[in-house]
């Protein structure tokens, strides 16, 4: 925008000149040697994770750049609940959080100003600006597997077929009242009613009868009163429905990353390709530093980080996960080969349909699951 | 002080100053009286403010809400939450069901508690079965484990398939489970009253040690049948003690958080506790703060009924002197059977469940019981990735010693400071006895134990989650979880404190000011030193009960403030049962060396003298 400015009236040099140096005095705040030597003065930082695996980035950093990571695992309503009272009681708490829940961090988190969104210039032209507020790190998609010791092809052919009483207790997923993303992917269905009208047409051959106000709610309506089992973690539900030597193993739905630990758990998985008309959904995963950091600098370069090769390795080294950096390529045994072609076969989440239906949804789940 | 009343009532305005001054005089000189304003404030601060806080909480709107109700502003004044628990479409999930299932475990637990406490204490005092000395106390020992250790053992041999994940031994060996086995209120009654029997074998127990059977012999003579003998006699001298039993066991059914979160959650059976629990978890602590509530009303509900009942039965006083040793009922052919009956009994409540959580924890893969599954990895293996998600063994934890270190230093502080205040309150009521400051004092101080431990943890929550004026926002810290641990001990504290000081008479004191000893001195020359075993079982209670408490933490408890048992409900969260297990053993190993230090300190065993 300035370089389109540049040789016009002299006016506008001014303005330009003054703008320059605002952008001058912007980079001197933001000059990136400074941020890693104040890091390291600050010299660790605590993170609030969903992943395990932010253990393995956390040793990756500290061996990098000699800061601590104090991590913890929590799910996602801890995260937004431990952040909004430690920003209320004025604490030492999280220096950076990552997380799932959209709606919470773009409805509350960020307007309140608990969190603030920050995207490093060493990342800021390489990342898309739709990723960039809020700073989106990496996708992931959440889908539907199924036992292939037992099953040799897929054995549901649509996801109404979720709904029946052949699947009655027999669908696991981790509890969408901790896990925003499974509450998001129920707001993405009613989103798309029609879609799922006619999908259930289409599979049953007959027209749709509601009790609900349309075909996404009657969906997750039934879905709950066919007792979905509930897990707390992927790990449970991948373990469930792939450990060998079943007879009636049951469906879940868990993040595909599961797949990396079918080898040594000797599980026996395999995703829902080819159901209709979605086999789960893509969500992202947020990474935002809190507005009370004791350690901003640590924070700024541990966001860096994560959005680099060596910080994204800790995923990136396993199928499933998808950096938003370009720079870093999809994993070489992607099936589909990348977010895009993920895109085509799930729902991606929005935040804003969340916002539409979460007071609703929640409360809908409550009375239905039983 | 009636009379200067009287007298000042005649007087006029300087008069009424100088008898204002005179009695801010006779305060300060009074080191009794200063001590008993200076216990009223830490009872208001540690247990009025909290309890007016978590109404207020319950009528405020929260930050999450304000996706709920449109157009609402955080702490803006709400009856949302109430309407949402009691007169919602989702009230009956929220409230109703939840409170159906309480009252139905709570009372299914109490009965099958105290019928087999009864007969335990039966046979363990009045028949002439062998092992006594063993079985009285081996009989107390499931109360001093962690309540959840029976239902992790119950989960690790009955659980089934229905939830997915590893099953249980039972399954492994080819049994086929139904759910109402694996889960939901049959095994939580049974685990529960497993684990609170001891309350009614100890209080019946004593009271049959005490029965003097020359009253038994005299019915006899005067020619009742043995159902009347049972029935007029036996039971109506016995049945105080049951009583009691029965309330302390049904409060703490109310409150019971771990062995529901454990065997109900997987089917989503909730009590209130848990459906509490859910509601602060999910992001909804207003629903959360008026179940609080409601438990709250209930076990105070609870306890005036019992106390309407208790302060109306005929006590029955037999004065008889000594009474002479007990005949001891001939179990004859009975004998071996009953004692096997009871040894068994013991085993599996024992033995079993320790056992049985030793042993999954040596099982690499879970629910594989075969010996080349045998590892020590739980224990002291390192880091391997797909293996608990990359954490190494128990042993070699950093978070278990992290753990272990929060609980010890969290068990010191708060009994500490139960023991200091406990010996104040003791000082304090003893000494204004008959003053209406004293039996304020006396009352705030049981506060704590109507409160079922989850909704005490609750109270602080809504208490210290946010700055509200001069109090500060101590969400996060440790500070916290020692005043909540200490306020929820003060009942024992403040008990054993009055109890150790009403032995003592004022003349020990009178004879200090004599010598001219200021109060400061006589505390600390005279009246602690004389109070040292009152003082120590005012500390090592609280120091236990902190050491295994686990609902009233389980919500205050941050990432850098885990103890060792959110650490084993946090390793079963995960769904690594196994980590939890070897936890749980751990934790039983300490608690148990603790129990004998403090018998060995104390000189008293809980079961003391049951066993004849």
């Amino acid at each position: 925008m300035k370089n389109t400015r540049k040789g016009t009236l002299i006016g506008l040099t001014v303005i330009l000149l003054i703008m320059a140096l605002g952008s001058v005095i912007q980079a001197a705040e933001e000059d990136w040697d400074a941020i890693i030597a104040a890091a390291q003065q600050e010299g660790s930082l605590t993170v609030y994770d969903l992943s395990s695996r932010m253990g393995i980035a956390a040793e990756l950093f500290e061996e990098k750049y000699g800061i601590k990571v104090e991590w913890s695992k929590m799910n996602d309503v801890e995260i937004s609940d431990r952040v909004a009272r430690e920003h209320e009681a004025g604490v030492k708490g999280a220096d950076v959080i990552i997380t799932e829940d959209a709606a919470i961090l773009i409805a509350q988190l960020l307007p309140q100003g608990y969190v603030v969104n920050y995207v490093p210039p060493t990342h800021v032209d390489l990342i898309p600006v739709e990723y960039q507020n809020p700073l989106v790190y990496r996708h992931q998609p959440r889908i539907i597997g199924y036992n292939n010791e037992v099953y040799s092809e897929l054995p549901i052919k649509n996801i109404w077929d979720l709904t029946t009483p052949a699947w009655r207790g027999k669908f696991m997923m981790r509890d969408p009242q901790l896990t925003s993303t499974n509450l998001a992917w129920f707001a993405e269905i009613i989103e798309h009613a029609d879609l799922m009208a006619a999908e259930y047409e289409r599979h049953f051959g007959e027209p749709i009868e509601l009790t609900t106000p349309n075909a996404g709610w009657e969906f997750i309506k039934r879905l709950a009163n066919n007792r979905p089992i509930i897990f707390s973690s992927d790990t449970d539900v991948s373990e469930a429905v792939g450990a060998r030597g079943q007879t009636d193993p049951p469906i879940g739905l868990y993040v595909i990353s599961k797949h990396r630990e079918i080898e040594e758990k000797n599980l026996a998985l395999e995703a829902a390709y080819g159901l209709e008309p979605i086999m789960g959904y893509l969500y992202p995963t947020f990474l935002v530093m809190t507005a009370n950091s004791h350690s901003p600098n640590a924070a700024k370069l541990f966001i860096s980080f994560l959005l680099d090769e060596d910080g994204m390795s800790a995923w990136a080294k396993d199928m499933g996960n998808f950096s938003t950096n370009p720079t870093i390529p999809p994993h070489e045994d992607d099936p589909l080969g990348g977010t895009a072609a993920w895109a085509q076969v799930t729902f991606p989440l929005n935040a804003q349909t969340t916002i539409k239906y979460y007071a609703d949804l929640f409360d809908f789940w409550l009375l239905h699951a039983r | 002080m009636r009379t200067t009343t009287e007298q000042s009532n005649q007087g006029k305005v300087p008069l009424l100053l100088e008898r204002t001054w005179n009695r801010g005089r006779r305060v300060v000189a009074n080191p009794p009286m200063l001590l008993s304003i200076l216990l009223l404030g830490v009872f208001v601060y540690l247990i009025i403010v909290p309890l007016i806080s978590l109404v207020h909480s319950s009528v405020t709107l929260h930050s999450r809400d304000t996706l709920r109700v449109l157009g609402g502003k955080v702490g803006e004044l709400t009856n949302f939450y109430f309407q949402r628990v009691f007169a919602s479409n989702i009230s009956e999930v929220l409230f109703y069901q939840p409170l159906l299932n309480t009252l139905l475990i709570s009372f299914s637990m109490s009965a099958l508690a105290i019928s087999i406490g009864c007969i335990l204490a039966w046979v363990v005092v009045r028949t002439d079965i062998p092992f006594k000395k063993l079985f009285a106390s081996a009989a107390v020992v499931p109360f001093i484990l962690p309540s959840w250790t029976i239902s992790l053992a119950w989960m690790t041999i009955f659980k089934n398939r229905t939830v997915g994940g590893s099953a249980g031994i039972l399954e492994y060996f080819g049994v086929q489970l139904p759910d109402w086995i694996s889960y939901g209120p049959v095994p939580i009654i049974i685990c529960m009253a497993l684990h609170y029997y001891p309350f009614t074998y100890l209080l019946v127990g004593s009271a049959l040690r005490d029965f003097d059977t020359r009253l038994e012999e005299a019915a006899l003579v005067l020619g009742a049948k043995q159902s009347i003998i049972f029935r007029r006699v036996i039971l109506a001298v016995v049945a105080p003690a049951i009583l009691s039993s029965f309330i302390l066991t049904i409060s703490r059914g109310i409150g019971s958080f771990s062995t529901p979160v454990f065997l109900g959650n997987p089917i989503n059976y909730r009590v209130l506790s848990t459906r509490m629990y859910a509601s602060l978890q999910t992001g909804s602590p207003g629903d959360a703060y008026v179940i609080a509530i409601v438990m709250i009303l209930l076990a105070i509900l609870l306890m005036f009924l019992s106390n309407k009942v208790l302060g109306k039965r005929k006590s029955f006083v037999t004065i008889t002197g000594k009474a002479p040793k007990p005949q001891l009922f001939k179990l004859k052919k009975l004998r071996i059977p009953v004692t096997i009956a009871v040894g068994l009994f013991l085993f599996c409540v024992i033995v079993v469940p320790l056992f049985v959580l030793a042993a999954d924890t040596f099982m690499r893969v879970p629910g594989v019981y075969s010996l080349d599954n045998f590892t020590l990895h739980y224990w002291i293996g390192e880091s391997t990735p797909g293996l608990v998600d990359g954490r190494p063994g128990i042993l070699r934890n950093p978070s278990t010693w992290a753990a272990l270190w929060n609980s010890v230093k969290l068990g010191i502080s708060a009994s500490a400071l139960c023991g200091f205040f406990g010996i104040l309150i003791g000082y304090t009521v003893v000494r204004m006895r008959g003053t209406r400051i004293s039996t304020v004092l006396d009352q705030l101080s049981f506060i704590p134990y109507l409160i079922p431990s989850i909704a005490f943890g609750a109270i602080y929550l809504s208490l210290f989650a946010v700055r509200r004026g001069p109090i500060p926002s101590l969400y996060g810290s440790f500070l916290l979880l020692i005043l909540a641990t200490m306020a929820k001990n003060f009942p024992f504290a403040a008990k054993a404190g009055s109890s150790a000081m009403m032995q003592l008479g004022h003349e020990v004191e009178e004879a200090g000011i004599i010598a001219g000893a200021g109060w400061f001195t006589r505390m600390r020359r005279l009246i602690l030193p004389l109070q040292r075993s009152g003082l120590l079982s005012a500390v090592m209670l609280p120091f236990i009960s902190a050491m295994r408490e686990l609902s009233m933490v389980v919500i205050l408890t941050t990432p850098g403030t885990q103890l060792l048992t959110t650490l084993t409900f946090q390793y079963s969260d995960y769904g690594f049962l196994h980590m939890s297990n070897a936890v749980v053993l751990l934790l039983v190993v300490i608690i148990v060396i603790m129990q004998f230090i403090l018998q060995k300190i104390t000189g008293s065993d809980l079961s003391e003298g049951l066993g004849g």
